[in-house]
């Protein structure tokens, strides 16, 4: 889990559910500033709508972080090792 | 410069003692990952992983071992494309999506997948071969953008100054690429009849 950035005091509107959606790739990317991170992390408190969708992105990005490469690991490395071999 | 001589090396399937490559092909699964997410086909992708342990291994004097081996292998690989690619690649004027609108697209996929019963559709399908085969469908600008940030890690300005284009453009790029590929995975369930026929759009 991403730590949160310094809050601030100022006073703003409470974002609603476009607010948020239109953000939830840069709330999940932690490329929000503080105040609207805070913003949504306190819309995303209240709202299960919005939390849903958030988990909803949040998986994609999970499985795509861990996907499994598509080709042949095993004989990719031994060609990397032989291709070293000759450098060396 | 793809090597023919790739097969049957006798004698090289030992776990290495060698400390650059003990401490280097142990994160070739990783770097192959990033690597077939930046080139469009798998031979490209092999000779790009090859291609970067070679520099990685010409250049092993000026390694620091605090930035870590999977980071610098990560930034020899990510040059080692971009470098071989002409740069008005990136910076070419194009159309760029309003990236809020991408993410409500985004959005979209998710709300279909709640109506149709299917939340769990990227559990439902062998998700690395569906990426993959997504990925492949995306134009080449937006297929790099995901590629930096999603699976080398960079941030959106670190990508930006990669590219040599606007964060701003990555956002949108990145956006549009992840709506796209979503888009794409649900189609694929649809057409494995994984998930009711009318999901996804067509």
């Amino acid at each position: 889990m991403k730590s949160p950035p310094l809050g601030t005091t100022r006073e703003r509107r409470p974002m609603d559910c476009n607010d948020v959606a239109a953000r939830v790739w840069d709330w999940l990317d932690n490329e929000l500033g503080a105040d609207e991170w805070a913003d949504i992390e306190a819309h995303l408190h209240d709202c299960t709508g919005c939390t849903e969708h958030v988990a909803f992105a949040r998986h994609f990005l999970d499985r795509v972080r861990v996907a499994t490469p598509a080709g042949d690991v095993g004989s990719l490395r031994e060609r990397v090792r032989a291709a070293l071999r000759d450098a060396g | 410069v793809n090597g023919d001589r790739a097969a049957g090396t006798p004698g090289a399937g030992g776990s290495g003692d060698d400390p650059f490559e003990r401490e280097t092909l142990r994160f070739l699964p990783d770097l192959l990952r990033f690597a077939t997410s930046l080139a469009r086909d798998p031979v490209e992708a092999e000779d790009l992983v090859q291609e970067t342990y070679l520099r990685a291994f010409r250049a092993r004097d000026t390694f620091k071992p605090e930035a870590g081996a999977r980071q610098w292998l990560f930034t020899i690989c990510r040059n080692v494309f971009l470098r071989g690619k002409e740069r008005d690649r990136w910076t070419v004027a194009s159309i760029d999506d309003d990236p809020a609108e991408e993410t409500l697209g985004a959005i979209a996929v998710h709300e279909a997948a709640q109506a149709g019963g299917y939340e769990d559709v990227y559990d439902r399908i062998d998700f690395g071969p569906a990426l993959r085969k997504a990925l492949e469908m995306l134009a080449e600008p937006f297929r790099v953008v995901f590629s930096l940030v999603d699976i080398g890690g960079l941030e959106y300005a670190e990508a930006a100054k990669e590219l040599g284009i606007p964060v701003g453009t990555v956002r949108s790029r990145l956006f549009r690429a992840r709506r796209e590929l979503q888009e794409h995975l649900v189609a694929f369930a649809r057409d494995a009849g994984i998930v009711p026929p009318t999901a996804g759009g067509a």
